[in-house]
This record gives structure tokens, C-alpha cells and sequence, in this order.
């Protein structure tokens, strides 16, 4: 999946564990950046009586470079708080929970928010800050869309942000496609194949933990000016999410106590690159490492295993692909440097030559009108991968642009094959998944109304 | 640094010890405490604030990563780690 459970101890340690990042002009309100890391994968909504919650001795930052050196320039830093009101009794909750201060809701979290400029000293923008609860059922969260809505917090400087349960907006066949590479629409044609079908969305009914913040524009640029020309360096963000815990961890009886520095246990910028690009025996190394180390990995990207089993695994279907040798210059540029200028016309997103892995943004670039899950590969420059929108179809992109659809852009010379340009897992975001305002990710499905 | 189980952790009175060797990064500094020792600073964890938990890096160069708050500190101490390696010793069962 897109990060979820992607590397060998992180899949240990869900609450730490990043499972998407985006990062996208805010469509109803265009001078701000919206982004949003998630964590907890494979949420089922039903899981009581001890309910999903953020974990109180993680450090979940949000990672902002502006100036193209791959480092942190502003660092939003979240952290969270469990009160439990009624430690007499098993229930999340005694009765309705009708508001955020509804004495029928027995576990309480709240979180602080913070903010680092580089240079400067951290800045606390909030503290207290309510979660909502989770969507429990009919009984326990009868009104559970205004209920979450009320944890939507305004911040100094016009900042908005939200943490807590939402649906799951990342839409994938998971159950095909780690069977050996299997795309249902094209299985056919597979090597060890079944009649073709309809892809099968492994994770509509799923919720994940959001941390979504909406930033003004100006907050971002490393000048402080507002960006309004795709063509200037300084309209480009680059943007990742992280996770760290303390270095060491006693336990003490029921108890533990925790010391010594924050060291990071999980990141993500663009999806998919720990999950499908990194090798097993660097992965968990990957998620240790700031981008500002991707230098190392570099080859991974260039000469990925994926492009290799392609033809492997679906016999005379890309001969083309399998043919190309050359270091895969185009997906490099899409995720280790961002786009320069000249490679889609009207659009860059370069933030430096040396590799990070980096979600990028030209902020400079106004939300679509008619949006396009495929991002730039359908027309739609205000989709991934410049940034990334909720609903961008980042499975369809990243499994086309490996199969060599985005080779032409860097290489005149290749035509990709004809599949290239048509495979997908044949899922999509379906309804109900969004909402068209902050925090952008739907109302979770409540537990009582799904069944896994 | 070396990944730490939960399982390597010795705990011994309120000084927690994590024995083994492993490269080290990330210190903030490297510190003499020698002066604190030897002003004979009478223990006292609880005016700390903080649990206290000692690493011993590098046995063979005496270097114990100290992590107090989310700092962590190098400190150089042969004999310190030579008298934290008997204990730990003893407390495998080899003397």
C-alpha cells in the first residue's frame, strides 16, 4: 500500500507507523497548502472496547524545505494526551457522546501543536487541542459528522488544523496485487492466469489517523512571499511526514519510562517508494533516515525491481519496457528531485539535483476546476505528483510511470508500450470517501455499521 | 545505533543499563563528569526530574551514552564501564 505497514519492524508499531502524506492547494480556500499525514493502517472501525488512538509517546512531525536543500525549514510537531476520566470502569464511553466535553467519554485525547523555523525557537501554536472520538455506532456517536467537525481548531496566523479518526482515502486491491503482482481488469494476461474482473477496494470501509493542517501559502515560501509564478523556485515545497520515538524504553510493571532523544521510526514523502522501491534489507534503515540521505537509494529508484517483473509476470506484454536499460532518468526527477523546467510544459517542481525523497508542490499552480485522480499523467497539473490530493489515483500513476508511460518525458527515443498507459488495479475512490472542505478525508464508517 | 529489545534492558536500582556495543550517533556532546563525581554530588534522582538510562557504547573505549529528557550525552569513564560490565557479569550468571 501506499505506506502501510511497508517495512519490517514499522508494521510492528502501527500508531508510529506513516501510511500517506498530501499536500495540495487548499481548493476552497487557494492561499493556503493543506497537509495531511496519516498513520494507523488497516484501521477497522470497529475495534473496541480499546479504540484507535494516536500514541502519546510518539513525536508525529510534518516536515516542510523550502529552499531546496532538502533539510527542514519549518517543522510542525504534534503531540498527544490521554485523560481517562473514569478509570473504574472498561468503556470508552458511558452513555451518548453528544460533544467534545460530553462527561459520557471515558478517554479523552488532546494534543499540542508546534512549530520550528529553522533559526528560530519553537513556537507552541496550541495545546489542549480535542480530539474527536472515534466513530463508535448509532448509540455511542449518533451525530458523529458535526462531532468531528467541532475538533477542527483555528490557530494563530490562520492556521487550521485537525487530529483524529477519518476514512481512509487511499483506494487499492491490496488482496491482488501482493498476489504476485496480480491487476484483476488485466489478469488474463498474467502468468499464471484467471479471467479478467473488477478490481476489488481492500480499504473502503477502512478509517485511518489523520493529522491534517491548513497553512497560508506565505507561511511556507522561505521568503514569506506569496507564490503566483509556477516558473520561480521559490513556489516549490517539498514536504514529508515522520514518526520518532525515544531512544530507550523500560518497562516497569504496568508502568514504563522513556528517555534520551527523539529518533525517527517511520517517514514518508511520496507513496509507494518505501513499500515497492526500497529493498527488504533496507527498508527499515530508509525509515530511520532523513531524505537528505536518499542519495544511497538512489539506484533503487533508477533501476526498479517492479519494471523488471513487469514483463516477467505478464509474458509479451511489455516488451518494450523490458528492453530499456538506461537509469530511469523520469522517475528519478518525479521522485527523488521533483520536475525541471522543460520536461511538461507549464510546470516544474524541482526543489534541488541531489535525491530526497520529498512530496513536492508549486503552490504557484491553482487548484483544477475538473480535477483528474491521474495528476499531471491525466492533464491535471494540480495533482500528484505535484503534491498529492486525497483522491489522487497514486496507484494507477506510480504502476504506469514504472511501466515506462513517463520514459518519452526524459527519453524522446522510447515509445512505451501500449499497456504502459492502461493498466490499473481497477479500483477508484468511490463515494463518500471525501468531503470538499477541511480536513478534505470523509467521515469514518462507524464500527456498528461495518462488518470485517 | 543497534536496534534495543525490551529483553536487553537491565534495570538496576533506578539506573537503567543497556549493555552492548554499537556505533554512536546522534550525541549531543561529549561531557567530563569527572568533576561531578568528584565534587561528590549525593545521588538524587527524584530533584532530576527524569529517569536516567546508561548505555555503555563502546566498552572497549569506556564511552556510556547518558540519556536524560531527550537529551543524551557521551561520557568517557573506563572504570565506570569497567565496574558496570562486573556487574552486569554477575547479574549473567558468569562470576
Amino acid at each position: 500500500m501506499s505506506s502501510h505497514r511497508e517495512a519490517p519492524s514499522i508494521s510492528q508499531d502501527p500508531v508510529a507507523d506513516n501510511t500517506d502524506l498530501y499536500a495540495f492547494v487548499s481548493p476552497d480556500k487557494p492561499d493556503t497548502v493543506t497537509l495531511i499525514a496519516n498513520y494507523i493502517p488497516l484501521e477497522g472501525p470497529a475495534g473496541g472496547p480499546n479504540f484507535y488512538e494516536f500514541g502519546n509517546d510518539v513525536l508525529y512531525q510534518i516536515h516542510v524545505d523550502n529552499d531546496g536543500d532538502n533539510d527542514d525549514d519549518v517543522t510542525y510537531q504534534f503531540q498527544f494526551r490521554t485523560t481517562v476520566h473514569n478509570p473504574h470502569t472498561f468503556l470508552y464511553n458511558t452513555g451518548p457522546i453528544a460533544s467534545l466535553t460530553s462527561p459520557n467519554w471515558n478517554r479523552v485525547q488532546t494534543f499540542s501543536v508546534t512549530r520550528v523555523r529553522e533559526g528560530h525557537k519553537p513556537e507552541v501554536l496550541g495545546t489542549g487541542l480535542s480530539c474527536p472520538p472515534v466513530n463508535i455506532g448509532p448509540r455511542s456517536t449518533p451525530n458523529y459528522g458535526a462531532l468531528a467537525a467541532a475538533a477542527v481548531h483555528t490557530l494563530p496566523g490562520g492556521i487550521k488544523v485537525f487530529a483524529g479518526q477519518r476514512r481512509e482515502g487511499f483506494f487499492v486491491d491490496l488482496g491482488s496485487i501482493f498476489d504476485l503482482g496480480d491487476l484483476r481488469p488485466f489478469q488474463n494476461l498474467h502468468l499464471i492466469p484467471l479471467a479478467a474482473a473488477p478490481g476489488v477496494d481492500a480499504t473502503k470501509d477502512l478509517s485511518v489517523h489523520t493529522i491534517a493542517i491548513q497553512i497560508p501559502k506565505k507561511q511556507l515560501t522561505r521568503d514569506g512571499s506569496s507564490p503566483t509564478s509556477v516558473a520561480d523556485p521559490r513556489s516549490v515545497i517539498g514536504v514529508y511526514a515522520s514518526a520518532s520515538r525515544r531512544k530507550a524504553r523500560i518497562l516497569v510493571g504496568a508502568g514504563e519510562a522513556e528517555s534520551g532523544p527523539w529518533i525517527q521510526v517511520s517517514r514518508l514523502g511520496n507513496p509507494l517508494i518505501n513499500e515497492v522501491i526500497i529493498p527488504m534489507s533496507m527498508k527499515d534503515k530508509w525509515n530511520s533516515l532523513p531524505p537528505s540521505a536518499d542519495a544511497m537509494f538512489l539506484g533503487s529508484v533508477q533501476h526498479p525491481e517492479l519494471a523488471g517483473l513487469l514483463p516477467v509476470l505478464y509474458p509479451g506484454v511489455f516488451p518494450h519496457l523490458a528492453a530499456y536499460s538506461k537509469p530511469r532518468a523520469d522517475l528519478a526527477a518525479i521522485l527523488m528531485t521533483g520536475i525541471p523546467t522543460g520536461v511538461v510544459g507549464g510546470f516544474q517542481n524541482l526543489t534541488s539535483a541531489n535525491a530526497a525523497d520529498l512530496l513536492r508542490l508549486n503552490m504557484a499552480v491553482p487548484p483544477a476546476g475538473s480535477p483528474n485522480p491521474l495528476g499531471i499523467l491525466g492533464g491535471d497539473l494540480a495533482g500528484f505528483p505535484n503534491g498529492r490530493r486525497v483522491f489522487d489515483d497514486a496507484v494507477t500513476i506510480e504502476i504506469r510511470a514504472i511501466a515506462g508511460v513517463t520514459i518519452p518525458l526524459v527519453d524522446p527515443t522510447f515509445t512505451p508500450d501500449g499497456a504502459a498507459s492502461a493498466v490499473r488495479d481497477g479500483t477508484g475512490p468511490g463515494s463518500g470517501r471525501y468531503i470538499s472542505t477541511f480536513p478534505y478525508l470523509g467521515v469514518p464508517k462507524s464500527g456498528f455499521d461495518v462488518s470485517l | 545505533m543497534a536496534e534495543m529489545s525490551r529483553r536487553e534492558i537491565l534495570k538496576t536500582g533506578s539506573i537503567g543499563i543497556v549493555a552492548g556495543v554499537a556505533a554512536l550517533s546522534g550525541l549531543d556532546k561529549l561531557v567530563s563528569l569527572q568533576s561531578v563525581a568528584a565534587a561528590g554530588v549525593a545521588p538524587d534522582l527524584a530533584a532530576l526530574g527524569e529517569d536516567v538510562v546508561v548505555h555503555v557504547a563502546d566498552a572497549s573505549t569506556g564511552d556510556v551514552a547518558i540519556m536524560v529528557g531527550t537529551r543524551e550525552v557521551l561520557h568517557r569513564d573506563p572504570q565506570l564501564v569497567g565496574r558496570l560490565l562486573a556487574v552486569a557479569r554477575q547479574a549473567n550468571g558468569e562470576e
